[in-house]
């Protein structure tokens, strides 16, 4: 039979310790996510042992990494202090957020391939139908 | 995409071919995954079996196609799965106390996701680390098929069915071509096609036709018919008689005793020779080499009154000797031809007594007996179909069936000797032997096997894999029987 060996990550600044979720990897075993403390949402960057914090300097506190690419792009999405939701491009050389508000307010990117094509979705979940997109930022 | 009012789309996950996966749903319903191919823009939707009234959603892909989401049980509490060739595998952190949730996966297989104890989420990183796949091209493998047509096949190693696959459904005229008017197993496979890995004889039973199937990385990669021959016509068996190196058939004329021998080379009859008549109170012992002159097959005969035993050695498509062995009671039968005694490249017999279950080896070298060796008595319940290297390279192995419950069990045969025995696992009934056999060291019949791969051959297996009476059937009986009487004449 297979053996399914798991591994508990916990980003250190999280909360109590409990409130870690790892959302994407990639090929060199590079890990986003995100993670709650006492100020909000965070997204982290797991590389090499290293939890490295991702908060977008335009966030309200509530940063989310979705997914990380093999050349380590890293898509995610976070909260205005507006409250609508924006999302994110994070480029590992310059350490620069780039906004890839492509479609509308409250877009939320969740993955990224390696030709740099971003898949996400619109949370007007509750008023009317929402759509999802792919696009490849500028 | 847009399904109407209240309805939602996210797409979450993409990989480097451009195929996404997402989910979608209508408030208040069930979600669904999907995946989003945008060579013709179709949509597949993606619904774990597991789920309950909350659904399925996915999360990411990666470029092997493999595709992690979670879904929702019918409590309400969320597991992972791993979407792999098509087969959806539950995914559940052991340290979880609530949901686990799988939301990405890289091109290693490496997947992360989250799970939760009480209120609290963890994040996870899971590494799979799969079955070892079957030593390559050193050990046997089964085909069987059951009596819808189906067939299907049997990676086997060290003494265990590593893994099994399904190679396709023929109709139900079609038949081991062995098989057909034989009475004791023998295999229907061989090297047909010229180079590369054992392939499948099939034969119609109503017109006689020949149909031959390339095997290749456990697929069906090719077919070819190989003619018709009338049904008078039988066959006796396989093996290197054109001394070509290729595996060619051997067929018998049930009325008059005439031997025919078939060149098969690259799925076509390449030729055919007569190679005389036998009176018919001889009848097909087996092949094997038993001449000892590497590579080539021989025909061992056996006179249906008297027991005797004589061998024929074949070369370039004909009869060039001829060898009497000796004489054994009619109530010990053949069991089958295998390489018993380690010596490389040789055959040797095994001899089943039909009132006892008694097995007797008869070590053949240079078409003469060299030593003979009691195995043990398994019970008569227990038929021996086939034989062949399941534990390793090298020597061959018996398989013997419980023709009541389809069990199998393999008896390791070294130097002459029981060296060991291992319950394979339970077969329907209704799924018969077509033959086992190990194929060159670099084509592999099975050079992979993947989880889902074997979840689906295990279907085949009427539920009961897990046998774990490892009982070896056999009485503590080691009396040395001797049984031939000295040969008469050469």
């Amino acid at each position: 039979m297979p053996v399914y060996n798991y591994t508990t990550i916990d980003d250190p600044f999280a909360f109590g310790g409990s409130a870690t979720s790892a959302i994407g990897i990639n090929a060199a075993g590079q890990i986003v996510g995100y993670y709650g403390d006492a100020s909000g949402t965070h997204g982290f960057l797991l590389s090499g042992g290293m939890y490295t914090p991702l908060d977008d300097p335009s966030a309200a506190n509530q940063t989310m990494a979705s997914g990380i690419n093999d050349v380590g792009q890293i898509v995610g999405s976070f909260q205005h202090s507006s409250g609508t939701t924006h999302s994110f491009l994070y480029n590992p050389n310059g350490g620069t957020y780039t906004s890839v508000d492509a479609v509308a307010p409250d877009t939320e990117a969740l993955g990224i391939n390696d030709a740099g094509q971003i898949v996400g979705g619109t949370l007007a979940r509750s008023t009317a139908s929402s759509s999802s997109t792919v696009f490849t930022p500028p | 995409m847009s399904l109407g009012p209240n309805a939602f789309t996210i797409a979450s996950g993409i990989n480097n071919a451009g195929l996404v996966v997402g989910s979608f749903g209508i408030l208040g319903t069930a979600n669904h995954g999907f995946l989003y191919n945008p060579n013709g823009g179709t949509f597949t939707t993606l619904d774990d079996p597991l789920a309950g009234a909350r659904g399925t959603v996915a999360y990411g892909i990666n470029d092997a196609g493999e595709i992690v989401g979670s879904y929702y049980d019918a409590s309400n509490r969320a597991h992972g799965f791993l979407y792999s060739g098509g087969t959806y595998i539950t995914l559940d952190d052991p340290s979880a106390i609530g949901d686990t949730r799988a939301f990405g996966i890289n091109d290693a297989g490496e997947i992360v996701g989250s799970y939760f104890v009480g209120s609290g989420a963890h994040g996870f990183l899971l590494t799979i680390t799969p079955d070892p796949p079957p030593p390559p091209g050193t050990t046997a493998d089964m085909i069987l098929r059951n009596g819808a047509g189906l067939y299907e096949i049997y990676d086997i190693g060290n003494n265990a069915i590593l893994a099994g696959y399904q190679l396709g459904t023929v109709g139900n005229d079609w038949f081991f071509a062995r098989t057909l008017g034989s009475s004791f197993a023998v295999s229907d496979l061989g090297a047909f096609n010229g180079s590369d890995t054992t392939d499948m004889l099939l034969r119609n039973r109503n017109t006689g036709g020949f149909e031959l199937y390339d095997i290749s990385n456990n697929n069906i990669t090719g077919a070819a018919s190989l003619g018709a021959v009338g049904l008078d016509w039988q066959v006796l068996g396989f093996g290197n008689f054109s001394s070509l190196g290729e595996n060619d058939m051997v067929l018998r004329n049930v009325n008059t005793g005439g031997v025919e021998v078939y060149d098969i080379s690259n799925n076509q009859l390449t030729g055919a020779n007569f190679m005389g008549t036998v009176g018919l109170n001889w009848q097909l012992g087996g092949f094997g080499n038993f001449s000892s002159n590497p590579g080539e097959s021989d025909m061992m005969l056996r006179n249906s009154n008297t027991g005797g035993l004589e061998v024929y050695d074949i070369a370039n498509n004909q009869i060039t000797n001829a060898a009497f062995l000796g004489t054994v009671g009619l109530d010990w039968q053949v069991a089958g031809f295998g390489n018993f005694s380690s010596n490389p490249g040789e055959s040797d017999m095994i001899l089943r007594n039909t009132n006892t279950g008694g097995l007797e080896l008869y070590d053949i070298s240079n078409n003469q007996i060299t030593g003979a060796a009691f195995l043990g008595t398994v019970g008569l319940d227990w038929h021996v179909v086939g034989f062949g290297p399941l534990n390793g390279p090298g020597t061959s192995d018996m398989v013997l069936r419980n023709v009541n419950t389809g069990a199998f069990e393999v008896y390791d045969i070294a130097n002459n000797q029981l060296t060991g025995a291992a319950a394979l696992g339970s077969v329907g009934l209704d799924w018969l032997v077509g033959g086992f056999a190990a194929d060159p060291a670099t084509g592999a019949i099975g050079s992979s096997g993947s989880a889902s791969q074997l979840v689906q051959a295990m279907a085949g297996f009427g539920g009961s894999a897990a046998d774990n009476s490892n009982t070896a059937p056999f009485g503590a009986e080691t009396s040395q029987q001797p049984l031939l009487t000295t040969p008469q004449h050469a």
